[in-house]
């Protein structure tokens, strides 16, 4: 495919200045803020890392294994015991900086604006994107808990469909979109026997596919010795991509129970509705899952699952892992043993783009290890083999691919990693290699910088002959701790690939509270 | 048109052999470690001093039972034996080679984090076996390693067992989600992964401790990985999807390919898709494809309806073939059935 004779591209200066400005307007505003904020810290606020809402906001919340019959003599608490940990992760409660009427709250705010060029399309496109994520904690020994994830963007110039920026962002009307990720409170109402009583936009992780709906998941204590619990959970999908529609909800129920020591057991069944192109719009599925720990390093799993009464998976998984040699080793095996066609949102293999998803098994094998200070290796094997001959197509494809990845902390000064990665796709018709190399170094304590560039060769066939296309990315990045509640970070990226030569600029900014 | 016939390919063996050569290195890392090769400053051999020479802990670790220090042994406590011992010795070989200034330098597994709050004296007995409960493994080592030290881990459980508090607070000064975990270093982005899937109870790998589950969406949800560039976006993410769709349910879902598949016309339908060349035929008339084209054009493509129906007589059984022995046409009519109704 050649290219036509590159001429010097034009930006839209205008444009780029104006995304600029707006994050340094919000990096300012941030700043001024969080000196503020900053300014009437108790010396017990916690804060932190960029991006996550932390999970303790104080000193004496965090607490693991089953609660305690009685504190020893070596501490005194300063605190109320915290709850224990659940599956959902460890709850927080206490003071920080700014709580209302002695709660806490703590998040992230993140802003950040992307500027693109391509220099043979003359084209640019801006784009400027918020995130928020918040914990909030009321006061009391039963408190409300409410835990919130927002995203918003605004595209300063809108895109169509034969740009090369064109994006599903630029699918909407409007140029602004908001999204919320996640919105949900944990009541208080979760007493005695209930563990959890959750309302809102939730994601459950646990159940046969990720369960992601408005709604409301109640989940009882541990009960007796074999730690019997039961949940329920319903409400409307969510799809964010996608109107919303009334038709479209989930909810099921599950229970697990520890049948011996080191054991566990866990059945659910999930029921979801849809309004698919085609088909009943309605499935059904039960799954049956079996662990146990042969010991703290060793353990295996085994999962089973219907569909609408069919057996649709099957899958196992073992993980060794040795702390004191830092090894860590993971195999599986996976077995879809039906077709799958037009499912619900939840189920459906990407239907309407690649048709139906023939039987198949699969393989992994996966192992880490870290050799002191000096290296940290990581890699891996992927086997997909089609069931049946005849079903193998251009969408349902056996594979073999490989993975390795190296990081030396230590080889270079300044406090410099050195990583490389490789990775291998090797199909019938359709291969891929990829390598990448990243220097990542801590010029001071608050300073990173990263520079690094990643190689990609395809190789397929297309309808009328072997197509080669490969793409080679450039980029620096650098991360700058201005405070202990703001991160600074900026990244280019030169990408030269087949259909243009890209440059992209990333200017962010986060608050942590 | 002949297709054009695949070229082997070549790259396998390579990628077999490196991957080997990979393998091996790290294998031999992983021996020369055990070996010691990566060892660090000479060491001290306990086996040799309590199983061989059937000394006791507090024979050398002196003190150990008055107070908080776990009694590190002197130079002179050593050359109570090693005087005599060591007078024909090379310096190197002497036991005046573990310390400096009087202070014990070979590879020890007792050093603690100035912020963790811990008591020795509380700890220990008067037995020999209360020192194994925590230090068996330097006790049956020939050379102390940095492995060998006492963990969380390890004091939790002893925690659990014995009914003592496990809260953090009671061994931690600083408890603050900031001071990230020694694994958190060096490329941890790229490693968190394994980790995670390992679901590993070794408290390094407790995530929970100090992320929610939200923590992974919430950056998960906003940052794609490095392989997801312009390309992938503009074609990449077809050919990866198709041998590897699952892959990407990690992230995404129907709807979200939907929402832009229902307006971006795919990167194939460029100059040659159409007449004269008509590349798209090779969408059905190809053995290997399946009917993608069905995806968009649910009605049908308008152009095969205009194809000449067939005479009278003609059924679908018909071998075509056996009269139509060269047909002006783009392939050989493995199919004539689809157009010719």
């Amino acid at each position: 495919m050649t290219r036509a004779r590159p001429r010097a591209f034009a930006a839209r200066p205008a444009l780029g200045a104006f995304s600029g400005l707006s994050t340094a307007s919000a990096a300012l505003w941030l700043l001024a803020l969080a000196h503020t904020a900053e300014a009437s810290a108790t010396p017990a606020t916690l804060r932190g890392e960029e991006g996550v809402a932390p999970a303790a906001a104080t000193v004496t919340t965090l607490e693991w294994g089953a609660p305690q019959a009685g504190q020893g003599d070596a501490v005194e608490a300063a605190a109320p015991a915290a709850p224990e940990l659940s599956s959902q992760g460890a709850e927080a409660q206490g003071e920080t900086l700014g709580a209302p009427d002695g709660g806490s709250l703590s998040g992230f705010l993140d802003v950040r604006t992307r500027s693109r060029f391509a220099e043979d399309h003359d084209a640019d496109d801006h784009d400027l994107y918020a995130v928020l994520g918040a914990d909030f904690v009321t006061a009391g020994a039963q408190p409300w808990k409410v835990h919130v994830l927002l995203r918003g963007s605004l595209g300063l110039d809108r895109q169509d469909p034969d740009s090369v920026f064109y994006g599903v962002q630029d699918t909407y009307t409007n140029a602004a979109e908001g999204r919320i990720y996640h919105l949900y409170v944990d009541t208080p109402f979760a007493g005695d026997d209930l563990r959890l009583a959750r309302v809102g936009r939730m994601l459950i992780f646990e159940t046969p596919t990720t369960a992601y709906f408005d709604g409301i998941q109640l989940e009882t204590a541990p009960r007796g010795i074999v730690e019997f619990v039961v949940g329920a959970y319903g409400g409307n999908s969510v799809h964010l991509f996608e109107d919303w529609t009334s038709e479209e909800w989930m909810g099921g129920v599950y229970a697990s129970f520890r049948p011996w020591i080191d054991g566990r057991v866990r059945v659910d069944w999930m029921h979801l509705g849809d309004d698919p192109y085609y088909g009943e719009g309605d499935d059904d599925l039960v799954a049956f899952t079996l662990e146990h720990a042969f010991s703290a390093d060793l353990h295996v799993k085994g999962d089973y699952t219907l569909l609408d009464g069919e057996g649709r998976d099957f899958s196992a998984e073992g993980t060794w892992v040795l702390p004191s040699q830092e090894l860590t080793v993971r195999a599986s095996y996976f077995r879809q043993l039906e077709q799958h066609a037009d499912l619900t949102y939840e189920l459906n293999p990407y239907f309407n783009q690649l048709a139906t998803y023939f039987p198949y098994d699969q393989s992994r094998l996966s192992v880490s290890k870290v050799f002191g200070d000096t290296l940290e290796l990581f890699g891996g094997l992927d086997l997909r083999r089609v069931e049946d001959a005849a079903d193998i197509g251009r969408f349902n494809r056996d594979f073999d691919r490989y993975y390795v990845t190296a990081a030396l902390p230590e080889l270079l000064p300044l406090d410099t990693t050195l990583s490389a990665t490789g990775e291998w796709w090797d199909s019938d018709q359709n291969d891929v290699t990829s390598w990448g190399l990243d220097l990542t170094s801590q010029l001071d304590d608050d300073t990173t910088a990263s520079l690094g560039s990643y190689y990609s060769l395809y190789k397929y066939y297309f309808d009328v002959g072997d197509e080669r296309e490969d793409v080679r990315t450039y980029y620096v990045e650098i991360k700058n701790d201005y405070s202990e509640s703001v991160r600074l970070r900026a990244r280019y990226e030169y990408e030269d690939e087949p259909i243009d030569t890209f440059h992209s600029l990333r200017l962010g900014v986060t608050w942590r509270f | 048109m002949a297709i054009l016939i695949r070229p082997a390919a070549w790259p396998r063996a390579a990628r077999r052999t490196v991957l080997a050569l990979l393998a091996l290195s790290a294998s031999g890392c992983l021996v020369m470690e055990q070996f010691g090769w990566f060892d660090g400053p000479r060491g001290f051999s306990h086996v040799i001093h309590v199983e061989g020479e059937e000394l006791y802990c507090i024979d050398c670790h002196l003190g150990y039972l008055d107070g908080d220090d776990p009694g590190m042994p002197k130079a002179a406590a050593c050359n109570l034996c090693h005087e005599d011992l060591d007078a024909e010795k090379a310096p190197e070989d002497r036991v005046e080679a573990l310390f400096v200034d009087g202070v014990f330098t070979a590879v020890n597994a007792n050093h603690l984090d100035p912020e963790v709050k811990f008591s020795h004296l509380k700890h220990v007995s008067d037995d020999e076996e209360g020192c194994r409960a925590c230090h068996s493994d330097v006790i049956e080592s020939d050379v102390v390693r940095p492995w060998m030290k006492v963990d969380m881990d390890a004091c939790v459980a002893c925690h659990e067992t014995e009914s003592k508090p496990t809260s953090c607070e009671t061994c931690h000064n600083e408890l603050s989600t900031e001071s990230a975990p020694k694994s958190h270093a060096g490329n941890w982005e790229r490693f968190h992964g394994q980790s995670v899937r390992a679901r590993s109870t070794a408290t390094a790998d407790r995530c929970d401790l100090c992320h929610e589950e939200s923590t992974c969406a919430s950056c998960h949800q906003e940052q794609p990985p490095q392989s997801h560039d312009t390309f992938w976006r503009h074609k990449a993410h077809g050919l990866m999807a198709r041998m590897d769709r699952e892959n990407c349910t990690a992230c995404h879902r129907a709807d979200y390919c939907d929402r832009c598949h229902q307006d971006a016309q795919p990167r194939s339908h460029g100059a040659l898709w159409g007449s004269p060349r008509n590349t798209h035929c090779y969408g059905c008339h190809e053995s290997e494809a399946q009917q993608s084209c069905y995806v968009c054009h649910q009605s049908g493509a308008l152009s095969h309806a205009l194809a000449p129906a067939k005479p009278f007589g003609h059924d679908p059984a018909s071998d075509c073939s056996s009269c139509h022995v060269v047909l002006p046409h783009v392939d050989n009519g493995l199919d004539c059935n689809s157009c010719h109704f």
